[in-house]
């Protein structure tokens, strides 16, 4: 297929993180991977020790199987070979993502994030409004 | 099934994002594939929606000094 070329005047993006990426031009494939276990605990956290992944079932899941789309014939007719955005603004860009001006083929992303709280007591509702 | 797609002309202002996050794609160009997974496990309580700050005691007469 014919890809067609950006013309971007102004770009500005403030962060990228975990496995993401900002690209200017084409690209063929992009398989980003991001594991994560994000741990809040009261306190404080002193140590990574005790949050190991196989741990964890959730990166070790597989996604459930998506059935086989039906097979599409599609003929593109780009009649115009151009595509025009004057200003882009993104605050962020994080875990396996990606923001590219430019054309990309494939992309095949994986992101996986545990989230952990630990507190030192249970809070309670009613605790609350006193 | 055949798919014919006709791409005219694309001229944008302005594009404002907050975020891209999670496997996710933003995209100024062509594709032909795009395969986005995500796991995400996270406690119920950054789930719900709404303010766990005090809120004032009712019997608190307006204008009444609480500092």
């Amino acid at each position: 297929m014919d890809k067609r070329v950006a013309h971007i005047g102004k770009t500005r993006i403030n962060s990228i993180a975990y496995s993401s990426m900002f690209e200017i031009g084409d690209a063929n494939t992009f398989t980003p991977t991001s594991r994560v276990i994000a741990v809040q605990k009261e306190g404080g956290v002193e140590t990574d020790e005790g949050f190991e992944f196989d741990q964890y079932e959730l990166f070790s899941q597989e996604p459930s199987n998506v059935p086989d789309s039906l097979t599409v014939q599609q003929k593109n007719y780009h009649h115009n070979p151009n595509i025009h955005v004057e200003n882009i603004d993104v605050k962020g860009i994080s875990a396996s993502s990606i923001a590219q001006l430019g054309s990309l083929n494939h992309i095949d992303s994986v992101s996986r994030i545990k989230h952990i709280r630990i507190l030192e007591k249970e809070q309670n509702q009613n605790d609350l409004i006193e | 099934m055949n798919y014919e797609v006709h791409n005219w002309g694309l001229n944008v202002g302005n594009v404002e994002i907050t975020g891209v996050a999670s496997s996710s794609i933003f995209l100024i160009g062509d594709n032909e594939t795009i395969k986005l997974t995500s796991f995400y496990d996270t406690p119920p309580d950054s789930y719900i929606v709404g303010s766990l700050v005090p809120l004032r005691h009712p019997t608190i007469e307006e204008g009444t000094d609480n500092g």
